[in-house]
């Protein structure tokens, strides 16, 4: 028990992030991230590694992958759950990985942070100014029961990647089902087409 | 005995609060719905559409890259977004939104007089802003429904008020009113072509590394959408 509560506390210490600290910590991490795309051009699963050091405690992977699945997620059974968050996960790193090259010459800055009405969301906007143009990427937290603020989501020029999951597998679950969309899922990779 | 119940309290509240947490989360996505009362048709025409881009837009416009040097398809794009000016300042007009139209035309003037004629973006080098803008979101801005979903040949996603909305849009753009109007039509399908050349490397993650991309498109448009009509 001692060493359960131990864990918890390490586990907790480690990857703590407050409120107070969300926009600091970010813009410190996109910054470096940016960094890393400079000086790591052509190689983008070195990248994506040291990418993903920075942002893998701050991101609630399991969550994001049952909200993507929404209604559909309770009647899985536990392995499928482990099965379809594991493949969640890397499906979304790997999206995140071939998209790399798209934002090496960019710059993200955080522009403003604010809670929802019942101060259990916190949305953090950034922007970067593409030909002119305002782009707008907005991460979604929330605060986990040990009190530590987590993504959950991220808006991308005003579309949630979650949103844009639900639809998709949902849509499968609907007229197939879970092994196909767990197919579907691990198949897509776009430098074997 | 006494610290199994304490324990199967804590673990009972733990999972009553997220069970809370999860119906607030599934209310917040539950906000967002595409009335889609053609997704057979749409569906359909989606794959017609990557098709048609795996085999005939993508490799024209691949060609179009390899043959055109980057300075005439940026100076191509540079005018174009110059030009589409009037189009942008109308629809913001019609949407109240004078701070926004005066830096349009602040970004105008520097790219003419300062671009030669637009064929430089000086404005964005000199961050100026630029505000997208179209008639279809400026009924949008005022709250006309998007209608039902349409996925348009070639052209791709879309909705009932956007596709009603692309004839006013058409005549917005100075290159609408060249005569006759094939030719017309053939200086925009170019026009297009030439932005495309910039988005391959989107489109083809768009396309090709999405696991089920009809969803995906409409969502992401009809989202998009939104966003711009606030």
């Amino acid at each position: 028990m001692k060493t359960l509560a131990f864990l918890c506390v390490f586990v907790v210490a480690s990857f703590a992030l407050k409120l107070e600290n969300i926009s600091s910590t970010m813009q410190e991490n996109i910054d470096k991230t940016l960094l890393i795309l400079k000086n790591t051009s052509g190689d983008k699963s070195k990248a994506a590694g040291k990418i993903f050091e920075l942002f893998d405690p701050i991101f609630d992977y399991k969550l994001m992958a049952k909200l993507s699945l929404s209604k559909h997620y309770d009647k899985l059974s536990e392995a499928e759950k482990k099965q379809f968050s594991e493949a969640f996960e890397a499906q979304l790193k790997k999206s995140f990985t071939d998209k790399l090259h798209l934002y090496k010459d960019q710059t993200l800055k955080i522009v403003k942070g604010e809670k929802n009405d019942k101060g259990t969301r916190y949305f953090l906007t950034s922007v970067m100014r593409i030909d002119g143009e305002d782009k707008f990427v907005v991460f979604k937290f929330y605060q986990n029961p040990q009190k530590d603020w987590l993504i959950y989501d991220v808006d991308v020029l005003g579309v949630s990647i979650i949103q844009t999951y639900r639809t998709q597998f949902g849509d499968v679950l609907e007229n197939e089902n879970f092994q196909t969309l767990l197919e579907k899922i691990k198949a897509v990779n776009f430098y074997q087409k | 005995m006494l610290k199994i119940r304490i324990c199967l309290l804590l673990f009972l509240c733990l999972s009553v609060s997220l069970c809370d947490e999860f119906d607030d989360f599934e209310a917040e996505f539950e906000e967002f719905k595409v009335n889609d009362p053609l997704s057979g048709y749409n569906k359909m025409m989606t794959s017609f559409n990557i098709g048609f881009y795996s085999y005939v837009a993508r490799p024209a416009i691949k060609s179009y890259n390899f043959i055109t040097p980057q300075f005439l398809r940026t100076g191509v794009k540079n005018i174009m977004g110059n030009l589409a000016m009037p189009m942008r300042v109308s629809s913001l007009l019609l949407q109240f939104k004078f701070k926004e139209v005066g830096i349009e035309f602040k970004r105008f003037g520097v790219n003419m007089f300062f671009g030669f004629f637009g064929v430089i973006d000086a404005a964005s080098n000199t961050g100026i802003a630029k505000y997208p803008a179209d008639f279809g979101t400026a009924l949008a801005h005022w709250g006309v429904g998007s209608g039902f979903h349409l996925v348009l040949p070639i052209l791709g996603p879309s909705n009932l008020r956007d596709t009603l909305s692309m004839p006013v849009n058409w005549y917005l753009v100075p290159t609408g009113y060249i005569e006759p109007f094939y030719v017309s039509l053939a200086v925009n399908s170019y026009v297009v072509m030439n932005e495309l050349s910039f988005q391959t490397d989107t489109l083809d993650e768009l396309y090709y590394n999405t696991p089920n991309v009809y969803p995906f498109l409409r969502d992401a448009y009809e989202q998009r959408r939104i966003e711009m009509s606030k």
